[in-house]
């Protein structure tokens, strides 16, 4: 059975290592993107993704935007989209939410939390 | 001015140290991430190993030496049977041995008989002098068949004799065999429960140090995963020095300065500077708050 695809949109490339180390060794199959605009990007021509972990500070797009714009999208309703960031107001976690996020991971994440997170998340 | 060159220079410093810290924290994650590929890789081959010996595997050590000592224990009883059966034949043979040497004393009372009636048979052909030519006859041929029956018993007795001396020789050699396959039979025994005992003990250690070993490459896997979630320390800190140098650069683009080299007005604060950021958190603390919609 081929692993499980999931997309890391972060600017810093040490999250986006952090997070891959995390999820390589559970199994899971990381490709990156720098900002939003390359994160749609990533969605579009990976048809195979079963979750997107998005930073919310971004240059270019931000975080909710992508989300928002991805979502917008109905081959992307059923992508699960996880936002990954240091923010955490209650108002932003909840225009995540209404924009279609399935979840919030606040950083610094522990490795441990964010693969049960990524498992839960792409068992369907 | 020289308040303009010390925050341009401090600019420039916290642009290289942000620099710096990246890149070596990005060396800090590759090779964090080998080292946990190492780990998993050799953490599945203990695994795979403990599969092999496990008692249910056709190749584990204690089931080879099982499958040996039974082909030995199999052949050491093929063996012992053999020997039995060759005794078993010896003792048959001493008997028939016996019977013939019975039938010999049949043979010789009956050649006996014969020579009684030879010697009958020319005493009654010289009674009858002309009419005992017959008689003569019967006792010449009754003689010879005699003596005949006599030589090939003779032979006959001397065979039985000579192998009933070897018969005993040869059950002494079946039985020597028999005991002497018996020791080595209890010798090997010995060893088989030795070599058993000692394979036993050889899996236990070998199972202990695969467990161990295989419990040491779960911890260095654990260590690491803790070691990159220590690691993303770096990013909010480089986050912090990014605003401080919008912030810095904010400062350098205004040309407000006074000649005592106060600022006349406070410096436009950059937009991400608004709000500073909290303090990072180790990743150990509380952080790493995950909520599922």
């Amino acid at each position: 059975m081929a692993n499980k695809k999931i997309l890391v949109v972060d600017d810093s490339a040490t999250v986006r290592q952090q997070v891959a180390l995390a999820l390589s060794p559970a199994g899971f199959d990381v490709v990156e993107a720098v900002d939003g605009v390359q994160g749609l990007k990533a969605i579009q021509t990976n048809s195979d993704l079963s979750l997107v972990i998005c930073d919310v500070n971004m240059p270019h797009k931000n975080g909710i935007d992508m989300l928002m714009e991805a979502k917008a999208d109905s081959k992307n309703a059923d992508l699960p989209i996880v936002m990954l960031t240091t923010e955490g107001q209650p108002a932003l976690i909840k225009k995540a939410k209404e924009a279609g996020a399935c979840g919030w991971i606040v950083k610094p994440f522990k490795a441990d939390r964010l693969v049960a997170a990524a498992k839960k998340l792409t068992a369907a | 001015m020289t308040e303009r060159r010390v925050i341009a220079t401090a600019l420039q410093r916290i642009k290289e140290a942000s620099e710096i810290s990246e890149r070596e924290a990005l060396s800090v994650g590759q090779l964090l991430g080998k080292i946990m590929e190492v780990a998993q890789r050799q953490h599945a081959s203990l695994e795979n190993s403990l599969d092999q010996f496990s008692d249910s595997s056709e190749g584990s050590i204690r089931q080879v030496a099982a499958a040996q000592s039974e082909a030995i224990a199999n052949y050491l009883e093929r063996l012992s049977s053999l020997i039995n059966e060759q005794l078993e034949l010896t003792k048959l043979a001493a008997l028939q041995c016996e019977q013939i040497s019975k039938a010999g004393s049949t043979i010789e009372q009956a050649t006996i008989e014969a020579r009684i009636l030879s010697l009958n048979a020319r005493i009654t052909a010289a009674q009858n002098n002309s009419g005992g030519a017959a008689f003569a006859a019967i006792a010449s041929e009754m003689q010879a068949l005699s003596q005949t029956i006599n030589q090939a018993n003779a032979l006959v007795g001397s065979l039985a004799t000579e192998l009933n001396k070897q018969l005993p020789l040869i059950a002494r050699q079946a039985a020597a065999m028999g005991d002497e396959n018996a020791r080595f039979s209890g010798i090997l025994h010995s060893h088989i429960g030795r070599v058993e005992e000692t394979t036993r003990k050889l899996e236990g250690t070998l199972r202990d140090t695969i467990y161990s070993g295989s419990a040491h490459y779960a911890q260095i896997l654990r260590a690491s995963q803790r070691a990159v979630s220590h690691l993303q320390y770096q990013d909010p800190m480089v986050q912090r020095l990014r605003r401080t140098c919008l912030e810095l650069e904010s400062i350098l683009s205004t040309d407000t300065d006074t000649p005592d080299g106060a600022h006349a007005a406070a410096p436009a604060a950059a937009p991400a500077a608004a709000q500073p950021p909290s303090a990072p958190r180790a990743a150990e603390d509380d952080g790493g708050e995950v909520i599922i919609f």
